[in-house]
Order: structure tokens, then sequence, then C-alpha cells
């Protein structure tokens, strides 16, 4: 190969492959079977979601948690679609993975405690709400849902406690008034609770019968 | 005398290049309104004022040593000088670039300044004609010089990333090493291309070494029409002929000793590539000399386009020097006893290939390059896809950059028929754009951030709009876009401006105080009437810094009389703009850390932090905090690094297209109207919210326009409709689609798309594949906004 001529022929034919191999060809650049099929499962996750077939939206949306574990809407939906297939453990763990992932934790409250209570795990319960209280932006409804749950664990003064810090988040939030009402009723502090329950018919005084059977409730266990 | 001759020469060469740059980027209208008229760029633009000064300076220099009775010039000398003096005189009397204008004069000017590469280049033979020897192969030697020469680069290359990161991985030194490999093997089957075609000539020598500087131009014009131009929206056969042309001007600028003296007289390739190193790099201490030198300028050009906008492409041509440098160093050192069998040398090349399709598939793709290189290359080697969308690729530059030779009438903008007496309850408004903020540097978007507690409280008393997006990628069309309330046409600027400046009617409307940092867009956009009061006068634009605006309206509401009218405070603080980090030298302002962050913005953001926090403190002492309306955002985003990405010039990434919005709103006022924070909302949603706020119900002038963010009580909203937004200096276009969680990008300069995912998270978006049901579904939004803008405007788009 030593004329001009079989060494520009040689040359030529080097590049063509080269062009062929390395710009032409998709053999080597294109995106693998991976990744096309990781974007197939955010189509199918959410609009299978969106059609309520929430039985096959679990394998995509499980496939996109672990690509994405940082991106807690994928979290967010995996969680809705356990709760809607009733499988509250799974839920719960679901919910859990979106407050460790998503910057506004909050987002998952109250579910993973309404998870752990469907899971019959009351101790989780009330460490998820209690956590959910302490975390931004302050929320008397997590105060509320903390009482009732220590009410449930039997732990009354908790839960009074509990109604007492949410009155002072909002002290216009008519049912705080009335669960306080009900636990100085319980407690023996008439004067008290009679207070609290006027607050809460000042508040909402349409709901006066709530009131009667909140202490209907009560009175068989003085 | 041969040294003052040589200096010369470089000193006319680089006049030219930077007089043909200087009068290039004058002639599109984007730079000459953004960049040039407020002189970000004091060193182009102290060349420009004194542009022919120093042209008759360098002209004298270059003549001097050639034209003394001593030197005897030949003919050419005396053409060239003619020429050069012609075109001074041209300069001097009129046509000088101070004094040019977006256009066409303007981009006759570049090419006259390229041109004039060649006859310098022509005077600069000698008159003796050079005595050739026979030609024969090299093709071991050509084979060797190639295979240093990616050795070499790849060692550079890999010395940077090692001192960057600590340490390198054996995939990263494959990303490292197989760019300069495969250029390498590339280089070499040409140069053999270049020496067969040499040997069908009558003066094999003579015809390698033009052979060899027509490939050098061929390698610069492909780099100026595919790289340079199209990122300042040249492109079409403009950019291909114009590239090719400038570039083998510029090849024969630098390799006209080369091609003329023939130092190898048997060795045409040589004697050319040789030229571009010095005579010491044919020994090996001075090789290894050169080595190092092209090392230091590796690094320099590394740092020295770390942080700037445009930063992709000088760092390109960093690296395409480097490379071209390191082998011309390489073919000076290896001379080779024998020729070589070709074939063999041949296979080789073919070996490499399938070393690197083995490779590749074993290190799959998804691992990201760490060298400006690496990332060049990987770019380079990403095919384009043959099922892009061609169609769209063709339509977007013509409705891109529109330029000022093509006139547009202006259309009036409605949202509200504005008659009637001012409204009753009218709220001063302050208004803050702060250019290139990013939502990730502010604690309400991203809990990571410890340095922005008074937006942070005031974010607490305000409505924190999570996904809020720019409308364009750059101040450019974003703040025009911004007044108007929707998307107009890409350019700068149709005038007047006035009847689509709906909010400044808005605010004449309601007897508002303007009090304005008046930038070059403003200027332009905004009438003047009475009641507009500028803030930040006699102060450069590129100076503009929040703190001071601040202090000034503090001063201003401080000496307000009783009953005086609103005051509507709009500024657009430049503090972390990339042209000011860079000018400032791109160090962080304090001397604390931010881990996680890029310290240079972070630091100025702490400081406009305090600033603001100040400022709110003094609208509460003054009772007007809570009847006030204050919003805080940005024009657009910033890369700040994210795969090597800087600045937002002509680029369209999730960083640059998310914003902050955070908008208080007196709480009697917030209490009337609904508001969804969660909802994707825009830049160009402020307007239309303002008109609501100000009792004006707003109704869109277009479909594409912006939306209220204040819905009204009982309103039954449409669910979010996807929407287009697009960079400000170039056809690159994004669809943000199903509630703003996707963005599709059309890169119509760099023909290729990009898909991401956007999160509620503090990270901005993540990059997905690119789907046909994307590619439709986005592509359908941006042609049919595109084409509902030029409609509006009745632009009926040339062909390029």
């Amino acid at each position: 190969m030593q004329s001009a001529g079989a060494r520009l022929t040689g040359a030529a034919v080097v590049l063509a492959i080269y062009y062929w191999t390395l710009l032409a060809s998709p053999a080597i650049a294109l995106p693998d079977a991976a990744e096309a099929r990781l974007q197939q499962d955010l189509q199918a996750s959410v609009s299978l979601f969106n059609a309520n077939r929430f039985a096959e939206a679990l394998a995509p949306t499980e496939r996109l948690v672990a690509r994405w574990p940082d991106q807690a809407r994928h979290h967010e939906r995996l969680a809705l679609i356990f709760q809607k297939l009733e499988r509250p453990a799974e839920e719960a763990r679901a919910w859990e993975a979106v407050m460790a992932a998503s910057p506004t934790p909050v987002d998952a409250c109250p579910m993973v405690a309404q998870a752990y209570q469907r899971a019959n795990r009351a101790d989780q319960e009330l460490l998820a709400l209690e956590r959910c209280a302490a975390l931004p932006p302050v929320n008397p409804d997590f105060e509320v849902l903390l009482g009732q749950a220590l009410l449930r664990a039997d732990r009354k003064t908790d839960a009074r406690r509990a109604f007492e810090r949410g009155l002072e988040l909002d002290p216009a939030y008519p049912d705080l008034h009335l669960l306080l009402g009900v636990r100085q009723f319980d407690d023996g502090q008439l004067s008290q609770a009679r207070e609290s329950f006027e607050r809460f018919l000042a508040l909402a005084p349409d709901r006066r019968g709530e009131v009667v059977e909140w202490l209907v409730r009560t009175e068989p266990k003085r | 005398m041969t040294a003052v001759r040589r200096a010369g020469y470089a000193i006319a060469v680089t006049f030219w290049l930077l007089t043909a740059l200087a009068a290039l980027l004058t002639s599109q209208d984007f730079i000459y309104e953004q960049f040039l008229k407020p002189e970000l760029l004091p060193p182009l633009a102290w060349f420009v004022r004194y542009w022919a000064a120093v042209a008759t300076a360098a002209g004298l220099l270059w003549f001097m040593p050639r034209g003394l009775p001593a030197s005897r010039p030949h003919a050419s000398t005396w053409f060239t000088t003619i020429s050069w003096a012609a075109t001074v005189l041209a300069g001097w009397g009129g046509y000088s670039l101070a004094a040019l204008t977006p256009g066409g004069t303007a981009l006759t000017c570049a090419a006259i300044a390229a041109a004039m590469l060649v006859p310098i280049a022509i005077a600069e033979q000698p008159d003796a004609r050079a005595r050739v020897g026979e030609a024969r192969a090299r093709t071991a030697a050509d084979f060797v010089a190639c295979l240093l020469t990616a050795v070499m680069v790849t060692i550079i290359d890999g010395a940077t990333v090692v001192m960057g990161n600590g340490s390198m991985s054996m995939t990263g030194a494959w990303l490292v090493a197989r760019g300069p490999l495969l250029v390498g093997m590339v280089a070499f089957l040409v140069l053999t291309l270049v020496r067969g075609l040499g040997g069908w000539f009558s003066r094999p020598v003579v015809a390698e070494a033009r052979g060899t500087v027509i490939m050098l131009g061929a390698l610069f014009g492909w780099f100026i029409s595919r790289v340079v131009l199209p990122s300042i929206s040249i492109d079409g056969w403009q950019a291909t002929v114009g590239g090719l042309l400038a570039g083998v001007a510029v090849a024969l600028a630098i390799t006209i000793r080369g091609v003329s003296r023939l130092e190898n007289r048997d060795d045409g390739v040589a004697s050319v590539l040789g030229s571009l190193a010095p005579r010491l790099a044919g020994r090996l201490p001075g090789f290894a000399a050169w080595c190092a030198v092209l090392a230091v300028l590796s690094f320099a050009v590394n740092d020295l386009t770390r942080a700037g906008d445009w930063n992709s492409i000088g760092a390109r041509l960093g690296i395409l020097v480097v490379w071209l440098l390191a082998l011309g160093g390489a073919k000076r050192v290896v001379r080779m006893p024998g020729e070589g069998e070709p074939a063999v040398f041949l296979g080789f090349a073919l070996l490499v290939l399938a070393a690197y399709a083995g490779i590749e598939r074993m290190v799959g793709p998804g691992v990201q390059a760490q060298s400006p290189a690496a990332r060049w290359t990987a770019e380079l080697l990403t095919p384009v896809s043959a099922d892009g969308p061609t169609a769209l690729f063709d339509q977007l530059p013509r409705h891109t950059n529109v330029p000022s030779s093509h006139a547009v009438a202006a259309v009036q903008v409605d949202w509200a028929v504005l008659e009637g007496p001012p409204a009753a309850e009218r709220p001063d408004i302050f208004v803050f754009v702060v250019d290139s903020l990013r939502r990730d540097y502010l604690s309400p978007y991203n809990p990571a951030v410890t340095f922005t507690p008074a937006i942070d409280a005031f974010a607490r008393d305000s409505l924190v709009f999570s996904r809020a997006f720019t409308q364009y990628g750059a101040t450019g069309l974003s703040v025009p876009s911004m007044w108007m309330g929707g998307p107009l046409l890409h350019k700068q600027y149709i005038v007047p401006f006035a009847p689509m400046n709906a909010l400044a009617r808005l605010l004449t409307h309601e007897r508002y105080a303007q009090w304005v940092s008046m930038d070059n867009i403003l200027d332009v956009i905004l009438p003047a009437t009475p009641a507009l009061e500028p803030l930040d006068r006699q102060v450069p634009v590129r100076d503009f810094r929040l703190c001071r605006t601040l202090d000034e309206v503090r001063a201003r509401l401080g000496d307000r009389p009783g009953g005086s009218p609103p005051v509507f405070a709009y500024s657009l603080p430049q503090d972390i703009h990339v042209s000011v980090i860079t000018r400032e030298g791109a160090g962080p302002v304090d001397g604390e850390r931010y881990d996680g962050f890029y310290a240079p913005v972070a630091s100025r953001v702490r400081r406009l932090d305090g600033c603001f926090g100040a400022f709110i403190a003094d609208l509460k002492a003054r009772g007007l905090y809570e009847k006030s309306i204050i919003v805080v955002t940005s024009d657009h985003g910033d890369s700040l690094g994210e795969e090597g990405r800087m600045g937002h010039a002509y680029t369209l990434y999730p960083e640059i297209a998310r914003v902050p919005l955070i908008v208080r709103v007196p709480a009697a006022m917030r209490d009337r109207y609904v508001w969804d924070p969660q909802r994707p909302a825009y830049t160009t949603d402020l307007t239309p919210t303002l008109f609501r706020l100000l009792g004006h119900e707003p109704v869109p002038p277009r479909p594409f326009f912006g939306e209220s963010l204040a819905a009204l009580p009982g309103e039954t909203r449409p669910p979010p409709r996807n929407r287009m937004i697009a960079a400000s200096y170039g056809s690159v276009y994004g669809a943000l689609l199903d509630g703003a969680t996707r963005l599709y990008v059309a890169d119509a300069i760099q023909r290729r798309e990009l898909a991401f995912e956007l999160g509620p998270g503090a990270v901005a978006g993540t990059a997905i594949p690119v789907t046909p049901a994307l590619r439709r579904a986005g592509g359908d939004v941006i042609r049919a906004t595109v084409e509902a803008i030029a409609e509006q405007y009745r632009f009926h788009p040339k062909p390029r």
C-alpha cells in the first residue's frame, strides 16, 4: 500500500467506517433499554393511577421509587396506591419515605399516622403524630389528632396537654375547646369545662348537639 | 528585527480577529442591546471606543519593520498596507466600530476584518520560493505523532480532573482518554488523506502543505459555523459559508510561515503543523517544556471559562487550541527513520475504533464526564436522532432573534378596559426581580439554605409559589414579557413598546408614582411619563445592587409627604448575575463556608437578604408593611456548575427555567381571593394578578398569555395548561407539560432534545429520556405558541 492512490483509498475507507460507527450507527449511543423502560414506567404509573387501576400501577411505581429514591412524588404515589389497595403497613412505610425525601415533610402528615393506625401500630401512630406536630408550619390539626390518639392509648393527661398546645396555636379552633372541655369535665374541673364548652358554642353555635353527645359518652365513666 | 517583525505580525492578526469579533457581536440585536450598550464587557467596550487609534497603532507596528528601506518590502506588503489604511480611513470616516449598529453593515465589517487576515498573511511570505525536496510517505511518523498528541492531551485533561476531584475512577479515565484517542486517529486518517491527495500533484510537498492548511481551515470553519455562530443566532448558509471562509483565513494567518518557508523540504504536512509549535519543541527537553506550557494554558482556560456566560464556547476554543498546539509539538518531535506500511497503521486505527466500541458497551450510558473536553467529546459522539423533530428544528430559528432589519409593528395588548377613577384601595407595590436568583438558594424553597433568614421570615407571611417558572431564560425577553403579561415576538425590540406594556398602562391609570431602576431594557419598554421617578440614576446597570436601591427607596419613603400617590417600586438588581460575579473575581464576598452551594452566589444572596430584612423592618416601622404588595422573584435562574454548565445565555435547563416567586398581599386583599401556591405559576402571571388586585378583571389578550395568580371565590379554574417557555438569546424552546411536572426542550441550535422531570424538592429537575409521546406533546405546544405569536404580530418569518 505504498502508492498515493492506495493510501488515499485506505484512509477514506477507514474514515468512512469511523463515521458510520461513531455518528451514523445507533448501536452505541442510544439510551439503553433500562432507561427507556423507566420512561415507560413513568407514564404507566401516572396513567394507571389516574385511571384508578391501582394494582397495575404498583409495579411501575415501585421501579420508579427504586430509580429515583430522592423524589418524594413517586413515594407519595406509591403510598396512595397502597392506601387504595388497603395495605396499611406498606403505605406507612411509603409515607415515611415521603417524609425523608420531601423538603416539606409535613406533606406526609397526617396520612403516615393514619396508615399506622390502620395497621394497628398505635405506638408508631403516636410517634408519627408527635413528629407531625413538631414540623413546620405549625398546625393545630395535628394536636387534635395527637390528643385523640393519646386518648385511645389512655394517656389522658398527655392528651389534655396536646389540646392545650393546639389552643395556643389557634384559640379559635372550636374542636379543641370541645375536646379540652370534655377532658376538664372528665377531670372534675366543671367550671373550666363549662367555660370551654361555652367557647366552643360561641365559635360553632350550630354544633350544640356534639357537646351533649360527648357528655353522654363521658358521663358513664364518672 | 525578526522578533519585532513577528511581534508586529502577531499584533496585526490579533487586532483583525478582535475587530471581526467585535463587529460580529455588534451585528446581533440581542448582544448589542444586552451586553454592548450597557458595557457589560469592559475590555471589548474599550477596544470598540478606541478602535481607530488602536488600528493606527497596530498598523504602524506591523508596517515599520517591513516598510523601512533596509527591509525592501515587496508588492504584497504595499498592497496590504494600502488595504489596511483604506479600512482605517473608512473607520475614521464614520464606519468605526463605535458607530456600528446591529444589522448587515456590522456583518460586512466583520467579513472585511476577517478577510484582512489574507493580505497580511500573503505579505508575510518570503520573496524567494522555498526549495522543495522529494515527498515521501510518512505514515508511521504521522501515526506516532497523532498517538503522542492523544496521550499528551489525555494526561493534561486527566490532571485537570484529578486536581478538581482529588481522584479519578477507571471509568472517568476512560471518558477522558476516549476523545483524544478518537480525535488522534481521525487526525491521522485525515493526514493520510492529505498526503495521498498531494501525491497526485506535480509538487507533492507544496500540495501537502496547502492541503493541510485547507484541512485546518475546514476545522476552524466547522468550529466557527457549528459552535460559535449558532450560539449567537447566526445559522443556515450564512453561518456555513462565513464560517468556512473565516476558518480558512484564520488557518492561513497562523500557518503562513510553515506554508511559505517549508522548513521540512520533503514534508509539507510537518512544515505546516510544526509551525504551530516553537522550534525548541523539536528536541525532547524542549518538547517536555512545550507540554508543560500547554498544561498551564489548559488549566488557565478552564479557570477563565469556569464562571462565565457562554463559557462552553471559550472552553471549547481552548480545547481546540491546546489539541492543535499539542499536535504541532508532536509533529516537530517525532522523527521516524522508516516510512512504515500504511496498511498496518490503518489497521491500528481500526483496532482503536473496535476497542472504543467494546469499552463503550461495558461502560454504558449515563456516566457523567468530568472535564470540559470529555463532556464535549460525549456531546459530539451523541448521534443526532434520526426521528428528531426536524421540521421544528428548522422552524424555530426563523422565529428567533428576529433582526431589527425585519420591521414588525407593535400590537395593542389590553388586559382590561382601563376607565373611570383609580381604585379605592391602591396599596404600595414593591417588585424586586433579582437577576439570576435561583429558587434553591432561598430557604423557603430549600431547607438546606441557612443564609436567607430575612426572606424566610418574609415567606412565612407570604404566598410562596412552589412551582414558579420564567417565561424566558434570560433577561432580554423575560423582563418585557413580565410587564406585558405573556410571551412576545422573539425580537429585541419592537418599538414603540408602549402599546404592549400593559403593566405600565395600569400603573399610569391608577396614578402610581413609578420608582423604577431604569436599565437598558426599561429604557426601551417603559414609556416616559411624569410619574416616572427613576431609581439608581447615574448608576451603570452592571452596578445595580439591591442594598443600594433599597436604601434609596427607604430614603424616598421617608421623604414622601402625606397624601402622595401610591408607589410602584421596581428594580432588577445585578448582585448575582454571572457577568458581575465573573468581573468581581468569582469568589465569595465574605469568609463564610457554603457547602453544597456555589459560594460566590450564596455569599451575595446572604448579603442581599440582610438588606431585604432591613427594608422589611423599615416598612413595618412606617406601618406600610401590612398595606403593601411585595414581590420577590427573578427573571430566570442560572446554571451554576450542573454538568459543567454556567450561566443562562442560550440554554434552557430546569435550574434556569424555575424561579422563586414570593408574593405578599395585604391581608384583606388576600382574603378576597383564592390562592393556590402549588399551581404552576409564571413570571408573566404578575401583570394579570395586579390587574385583578387593583379591581380590573383581567381578560387574556390571547390564550397563550399568563393568568392571574389570584382566583375569584367560586371560580372554577381549568387545569394548568401546558405552556411554552424559551431562551432569550437562541432558538431553544421548552414546553412545561402535565401540570409543569415535566419539561421538554427542543434545542434547535444543537438540534437535540432534552427532557426533565421536575420534582417538588430543591433539585430543579432530573433528566429523563425523550419519548415519542413527550416529543409530540412538547413539540405541539411549542409549535402552536410560536405560530400564534407570529399570527398576533402578523409576522412572516423569512427563510434562512
